[in-house]
């Protein structure tokens, strides 16, 4: 025993991990370049697979004839719509997405597929495209969402282009508004955005000897892959395997089918290992996207700044099919208020149906489009009524005992009004006590400074009333080792770090004796989505649990064997330690067995009940919250913006990994700030200008402001040792932070984004200087 | 198709000799000829910089360059930055000490810029950093983690 050990025994008082910085699990194989991702993967005999996609944005199919490209040399398979075995549709809540156009069908993207190529080479796969003579009939393009909604508007779907209308009721507008002292109004609009992961998509599917398919991919919800896969084939889920591999980025981007059910089929139909690797063309033009949003906002308050009514009405370009946006926009929806409490609130949302590449999940989820709305809005509010804008915000922010405007009640783990006090404080540390007062900088007087503020909230897991469940695994060997087994996703937000400090921290064993294993649907129990912030605590109790329930069994079986009281039975440094023996884990392993136990236990952990929206009652479990501020410099010569300074606060209910955290709330920040300034995924009636990456510009590194990371913690007692999400809720408020910011030093308000940063030069002659 | 080239190389220290077609991309050569898939690709057309790696020293992006063009060059790729097995340069030591990538995919072009320009900036201010890194596009980490392992490394170097 080192003296560590000898230490720890004596004093009885284990080392907690939780709350320290960790380094990443897999950052060793990922800076020496071993880590495969799928496109690494080379199988031994596999075709390259190549689709061929709609030119056109909106057109009915009249004939496809394959046949020239079935002749090429090299080509071993093309499949139409008619040559699928199952069910020609897919999606994750409503199944309404072709996986390939059939004749008489109806083309509603320039992504949509018409058909399906594998050959010896990528490039005879991609010469076998241009060899497919497709005859069309070009139809009217519905370019936004509100013409979508116009009577006259051709139907892009049976039920029409209106998806769904989202409704949030509370209290009376009219009384709302006939108390208000104010009423704003006004129209805010929101660009479609694209994830822009650094790998794009790919997948790989091997027919097996015994008749299964294996499927390697990066997928966030590898066992609704394997059901989407399964159902194309018109087979049962487990004769589909998804072998998820580490990703190079997602963000809500690879939750949707893209690609599996095409290289599966190929496979199929040739009995070879099929690749369909996107390049970066195709993963801009195919996959979903953020939604294009218009959002009006209605706002009604007292003269004190105290809200009496706010009134939204969104509209969410959903884009050709459903994907996700029945529950992103429903997220937009519900979060259309604000942080705040109003004893009157009522939205309405129209998610429609347009000929543009389908909107889905992206980090954010909704609450990023009407955040910026609202926040836009309060910070009116305040400089019209003469408050202080973070007064206004603290007079009016969500608290323990607030109702939200869904009808909910918080009872606990609202940090919201700290998160704003440590902003504010540090802003006017830094700045003094006016920070949103216009400041030429000094020497550069075409140069104009000033702070902006925003506040946010974002729901942890599905909530709804969807059943938010994790199943997992944890085992220990005999050679020691803890394996904790879950599908949920590895994106590198770094959800494998999180529970291999989980169950370290449970045995009180070295991290290095605990493996992680994910993503694999014939080796992990289902972990579900990897979305709506929810894997921390969701899987993260899944596997608290199970790594609980597995020492349970350890103690009793330790109990018996040495005749002890459970109670004195302790774990230090991946001993147990009992009457004065001491046992390495590997051998309590070995005890286990000999008497006829399983060292390894599963559990499934259900998150609390929620509600569904109009019922009252918990719409979420929890809810992670936080503010921002920034201070920009814009050069009134050229409109250019440069944010200088970034401070965020967040409450996360309990920090596992500070290191993990910050880099979640600094890539957070970056994707917010890119949101503001430079992301868009420019569309002209519904073809993408944005089809490579030097068209859709994400921020680099001289973009980066100092980032100041403060940690908030208000532990949510359902949490694993508190935690709640952080994934979402670090990007959402930087957007208005930054066009606040904007606003105070320019006098132009942004009710656009991204921001035109030429029209704030224009705009903004004679003012803030 | 056009007839193929011969040409040979080297990378990481070991000598290769290729039959190439003339217009193999050399990103594509080393992934799927060498099998060195350290070396990964973003964008294909130069703006993300993740397929980047050394010939003769120089930092360059490998989708923007034939392979028939590397022929005779001594190329270094992310696999032969370390000094040996099982271990790490200090560069991709501190991108793990500093928490400086998340899923690494544009990690190995980060390091392989870093590498040859760390070496003639031995002091490097967070400025120089930014700017020997602006052609280099990361979506998860925001950067400012990036700066503080150069800064980390520089002081191990």
């Amino acid at each position: 025993m080192n003296d560590a050990v000898k230490d720890a025994v004596k004093n009885r008082q284990p080392a907690s991990l939780i709350g320290q910085r960790i380094t990443k699990l897999d950052a060793p194989e990922k800076a020496a370049g071993k880590t495969r991702y799928v496109h690494d993967i080379h199988l031994p005999g596999q075709l390259h697979a190549a689709i061929l996609r709609s030119a056109h944005v909106h057109a009915v199919i009249k004939r496809i004839d394959v046949s020239r490209a079935r002749a090429l040399p090299g080509v071993h398979a093309v499949l139409t719509a008619a040559d699928i075995p199952g069910e020609h549709t897919h999606g994750i809540v409503i199944p309404d997405w072709p996986s390939l156009i059939g004749v008489g069908e109806r083309v509603r993207y320039v992504g949509d597929a018409l058909a399906i190529v594998a050959a010896e080479t990528r490039e005879q796969a991609t010469a076998a495209l241009d060899l497919i003579e497709v005859a069309l009939e070009p139809q009217p393009v519905i370019a936004d969402p509100v013409q979508a909604r116009q009577i006259d508007s051709p139907s892009l779907h049976e039920n029409g282009n209106l998806l769904k209308h989202i409704k949030v009721r509370k209290g009376d507008m009219a009384q709302g508004f006939a108390e208000a002292d104010l009423i704003l109004e006004r129209t805010f609009h929101t660009a479609t955005t694209d994830h822009a992961f650094l790998e794009p998509e790919c997948s790989i599917a091997q027919p097996t000897a015994d008749g299964r398919l294996y499927l390697y991919v990066g997928s966030q919800i590898p066992y609704a892959d394997r059901n989407q896969v399964a159902r194309a084939l018109g087979w049962p889920d487990e004769r589909v395997r998804v072998v998820g591999q580490l990703m190079g980025g997602g963000f809500g981007g690879k939750e949707d089918i893209a690609g599996q059910i095409h290289a599966a089929l190929l496979a199929q139909a040739t009995g070879r290992p099929v690749k369909l690797l996107y390049d970066r063309h195709e993963s801009l033009i195919a996959h979903p996207k953020r939604h294009a949003t218009q959002i009006r906002v209605k706002m009604g308050a007292r003269r004190d700044g105290r809200l009496t009514a706010v009134q939204t009405e969104l509209y969410g370009d959903a884009g050709a099919y459903a994907s996700l946006s029945d529950k992103v926009m429903t997220r937009a929806t519900t979060h259309s208020a604000g942080p705040y409490e109003t004893p009157h609130a009522r939205a309405d949302c129209y998610a429609m149906y347009t000929n543009n590449p389908p909107s889905g999940a992206f980090r954010g989820f909704g609450v990023t489009q009407s955040a910026f709305a609202v926040e836009s809005m309060i910070d009116e509010l305040a400089e019209q009524l003469g408050i202080d804008p973070v007064e206004l915000r603290r007079r009016n922010a969500l608290r323990v005992g607030s109702v939200t405007n869904t009808g909910q009640l918080l009872h606990e783990s609202v940090g919201l009004l700290e998160c704003i006090d440590r902003v504010d404080s540090e802003m006017r540390r830094r700045a003094g006590n006016d920070p949103f007062r216009a400041r030429p900088t000094p020497g550069q007087e075409h140069r104009v400074r000033a702070w902006g503020f925003a506040a946010a909230y974002k729901n942890t897991g599905l909530g709804g009333g969807a059943p938010d469940r994790a199943q997992a695994e944890v085992e220990l060997y005999e050679d020691g080792a803890l394996e904790a087994r879950v599908s949920s996703a590895e994106l590198g937000q770094g959800l494998v770090t999180v529970l291999q400090m989980i169950v370290a921290e449970e045995f009180q064993a070295p991290l290095d004796q605990v493996r992680v294993l994910v993503m694999d649907t014939d080796l992990t129990p289902d972990g579900g989505p990897t979305t709506a912030s929810r894997q921390t605590f969701v899987t993260g109790n899944a596997v608290l649990q199970a790594a609980r329930t597995l020492r349970e069994g350890l103690v009793r079986v330790l109990a018996e064997r040495f005749d002890a009281p459970p109670s004195q039975i302790r774990f230090v440094e991946g001993l147990a330690l009992v009457n004065g023996h001491t046992a390495p884990l590997g051998e309590v392993a070995a005890i286990m067995k000999s008497e006829g136990h399983s060292p390894r236990a599963l559990v499934e952990y259900w998150a609390p009940a929620t509600q569904p929206l109009g019922a009252g009652g918990d719409m979420h479990f929890a809810y992670s919250f936080a503010a921002q501020a920034a201070e920009i410099e814009v050069n009134t010569r050229t409109g250019e913006v440069q944010v200088l300074t970034l401070i965020a606060a967040t409450d996360v209910g309990k920090v596992l990994n500070p290191l993990g955290l910050l880099g979640q709330v600094e890539g957070g920040v970056m994707m917010g700030l890119g949101n503001a300034l430079t992301e868009h995924f420019i569309l002209e009636q519904g073809v993408p200008f944005s089809d490579r990456l030097a068209r859709y510009r994400i921020p680099n590194i001289t973009q980066t402001p100092e980032i100041v990371v403060l940690h908030v913690e208000h532990p949510a007692s359902t949490g694993p040792y508190g935690a709640k999400g952080v994934g979402e809720i670090v990007s959402i408020p930087t957007t208005p932070a930054i066009t606040n910011a904007i606003t105070h030093a320019t006098g132009v308000r942004i009710t656009r984004l991204p921001v035109d940063q030429e029209e704030i030069a224009l705009r903004g002659e004679g003012r803030g200087r | 198709m056009s007839e193929t080239m011969m040409i040979s190389l080297t990378v990481n220290g070991q000598r290769y000799q290729r039959q190439v077609e003339p217009r193999l991309l050399l990103s594509d050569f080393l992934r799927h000829e060498l099998d060195l898939t350290g070396t990964h690709v973003g964008c294909e057309h130069g703006v993300c910089g993740a397929c980047t790696i050394l010939v003769d020293g120089v930092a360059v992006r490998s989708c923007l360059m034939f392979a028939v063009q590397a022929d005779g060059c001594e190329l270094l790729t992310v696999e032969g930055l370390a000094p040996g097995p099982e271990q790490l340069h200090p560069l991709q030591a501190a991108f793990r000490q500093a928490h400086a990538l998340q899923c690494g995919f544009c990690t190995p072009g980060f390091l392989m810029t870093l590498a040859p320009w760390l070496a003639q900036h031995p002091n490097p201010t967070d400025e120089e950093i930014r700017l020997a890194l602006s052609g280099n596009l990361c979506r998860c980490t925001g950067y400012q983690h990036i700066v503080e392992a150069v800064k980390m490394a520089a002081e191990i170097c």
